[in-house]
């Protein structure tokens, strides 16, 4: 037999059946939205009703939470793509970030420690953008 | 030592009594949009009517007249040409039926090859691109606005805080949910990696993502806004890969390279196709030119002096994110894709769920494409945008309704002529185009060779359902029949992880 007409006929065929999943599936959801239309009331939106930020007390030290084993630890919660390998970075606390291999060495109160030269670039605006921060904060939010 | 570390990157719940004396609360009005002047009139439901009866009494009358003139009853056509009248209707559908093919294809070919060709240009440019400047890491804030997403929110700021970058801060925006969001919310609230990351929490009534993102932009201490999803993940060096492009001053916002994270059945994994090949090598080839015209929901960095300038998020469509992207890019900042900076989000996999959400999009796609209408015509405004709505209209409207009546109309030739071998002829054609751009997106991406695979269900099975879907929506935006948001269903595939 020809290839063309077997398969001109199951491209027919699935083509028909396609649209005729697609048409009723279709129908499906609007028959369910309308059903959940009509069981939700809208919830009706008032423009000016003030928001509320909870933040932390930021005149307390920094809030260290302890982690609850109840929660599962996010290293295993981040989910790459199947199959494909992603990159997971280790995350440091930047004043950890001291690197053995590292060529640059800084005198301490507990002798010669490694440095990582790339972490101090980093810490360095970091420690410059806190001050702003603080004083942003204790204007509230006049910039807008 | 590590272990403690580690600790205090990860959220946890606090005793209630405890965390309540430690939380401050602040109340704030929310910020009032300022795009009222780039909505047009709304047309009126009776034009509308007139309109397609119009259309149709057009249509009805040029059938008549090939009609009339195929059967030629009084022997016109003979008298007029002095020849015997060749046009039958076996002839037509011929003829036409070869115009169609072959109109389709050069259509569909120039569409193919120059988004693979300029998706091409972005990835070596984007390969060879000499390296940013390593110190240019501003403080950025974290937008995550949620509404019932109780089941993933928790795994969405873990990721987060995980996230390689010195300082930030995450604001988790309520909108008014139902379920437990709020309380696992709050209970995330605090200060991580010893004061490099700071969890607030917004608290408002439901007023819709647009309100829940103006509310988190608008108390935001930085100036530079990342927006994501209640549900979505990123990769660890997201923040870092997407921030070096705002060395250029004209840029106003990245897009971010969205994923399908739970790929389980045939649902899922052709979904994960289609944003390899239909969503990401689109946004790859308008990152050329500057002109991502959809910054996805998911991931999407933000220069907030951008969205200021754009009159923040509105309400007003069912796709704010193409709303506040096609206002960005009137208000003449640039808007650029950013391929390494992934974003897992979990997909529909349900059929319903799925034309849910594709219904959702196509809406609110042709509300912005409606609500910047005055782009289409006037390129003074922006001649980027202009190029953008096009294409949008192209992509949002026309393409869909191309391919429901090719294949509807090759389904009728085959059954009424038996003239099958023209949908073997138009599906092998198409399966070949996808099958291309599948090989070199799963290539550039370094995604999962089995989606190549799925190409060849692609086309035939998942375009065509979406695609009906789309049409239906087009139909029932254009006749302003109702609709509301329509949550999807999660079943937090992410936190399960």
């Amino acid at each position: 037999m020809e290839l063309v007409p077997i398969l001109s006929t199951i491209i027919l065929v699935g083509t028909i059946a396609t649209f005729i999943l697609a048409v009723a599936a279709y129908i499906l959801y609007k028959i369910r939205e309308g059903k959940a239309r009509e069981s939700h009331q809208q919830t009706g939106y008032m423009q000016q009703e003030p928001h509320v930020l909870v933040a932390p007390d930021r005149g307390q030290q920094p809030i260290i939470q302890q982690i609850q084993q109840t929660a599962p630890a996010p290293a295993s919660m981040y989910q790459p793509a199947p199959g494909q390998p992603v990159q997971r970075q280790q995350l440091q606390a930047p004043q950890q970030g001291q690197n053995p291999n590292s060529l640059f060495w800084e005198y301490t109160d507990e002798g010669f420690v490694p440095v990582n030269p790339q972490q101090e670039q980093v810490q360095q605006p970091q420690q410059q953008q806190q001050a702003p921060q603080q004083s942003q904060q204790d204007e509230g939010y006049a910039w807008l | 030592m590590a272990d403690e570390t580690k600790n205090e990157n990860q959220p946890a719940a606090a005793p209630p009594a405890q965390r309540e004396e430690s939380l401050s609360r602040t109340q704030f009005q929310p910020v009032r949009r300022s795009d009222e002047g780039m909505l047009g009139p709304r047309e009126n439901e009776s034009v509308l009517v007139r309109r397609i009866f119009i259309y149709g009494f057009l249509s009805l009358l040029l059938f008549g007249i090939i009609w009339f003139f195929m059967e030629d009853p009084g022997g016109y056509l003979s008298g007029w040409t002095n020849k015997p009248v060749s046009l039958s209707w076996s002839g037509l559908i011929v003829y036409s039926s070869i115009v169609a093919l072959v109109l389709f294809l050069v259509i569909l070919l120039f569409r193919y090859l120059s988004l693979m060709n300029m998706a091409y240009l972005n990835t070596t440019k984007h390969t060879i691109e000499e390296g940013h400047d390593p110190n240019f890491l501003p403080p950025v804030s974290i937008i995550v606005p949620a509404f019932n997403e109780g089941k993933l929110l928790h795994s969405t700021v873990a990721s987060l805080l995980e996230m390689d970058y010195p300082q930030y801060e995450i604001l988790l925006v309520d909108d008014g949910s139902t379920d437990d969001t709020r309380e696992v919310a709050r209970a995330l609230v605090g200060i991580y990696r010893q004061g490099a990351v700071e969890v607030r929490l917004v608290e408002k009534a439901n007023g819709g993502k647009a309100t829940a993102l103006n509310a988190g932009i608008q108390v935001s201490r930085y100036d530079y806004v990342l927006n994501v999803d209640g549900d979505s993940q990123l990769s660890p060096d997201t923040l870092r890969k997407t921030i070096r492009h705002f060395v250029d001053p004209r840029l106003g916002a990245i897009a971010g390279n969205v994923k399908v994270l739970n790929r389980d059945n045939i649902w899922t994994t052709l979904q994960a196709l289609e944003y390899v090949e239909g969503l990401n090598m689109a946004r790859s080839a308008q990152s050329i030119v500057k002109l991502v015209n959809i910054i996805p929901g998911p991931l999407g960095l933000f220069r907030k002096q951008s969205i200021v300038d754009a009159g923040w998020y509105s309400s007003d469509t069912f796709a704010e994110d193409a709303d506040i992207t096609l206002k960005i890019i009137r208000a003449g900042w640039r808007v650029e894709y950013e391929p390494d900076a992934k974003s897992y989000t979990e997909a529909p996999d349900k059929i319903v769920d799925l034309l849910k959400q594709r219904y959702r999009w196509t809406r609110g796609i042709i509300q912005a494409v409606r609500k910047h209408r005055d782009l289409f015509f006037n390129p003074t405004i922006n001649f980027g945008g202009t190029i953008v709505m096009w294409s949008m209209a192209f992509e949002a409207l026309i393409w869909p309704i191309m391919n429901i009546f090719a294949n509807a109309y090759f389904i009728f030739i085959a059954l009424v002529f038996d003239m099958s071998y023209y949908l073997v002829y138009w599906w092998l054609s198409l399966t070949i185009l996808d099958l291309i751009a599948a090989l070199y997106c799963v290539a550039v991406e370094k995604e999962e060779a089995r989606l190549v695979f799925y190409s060849l269900f692609y086309r035939l099975f998942f375009i065509l359902i979406v695609d009906v879907c789309k049409t239906f929506a087009t139909i029932e935006e254009f006749l302003g029949i109702g609709m509301s948001w329509g949550k999807l269903e999660r079943i937090g595939s992410g936190s399960k992880q």
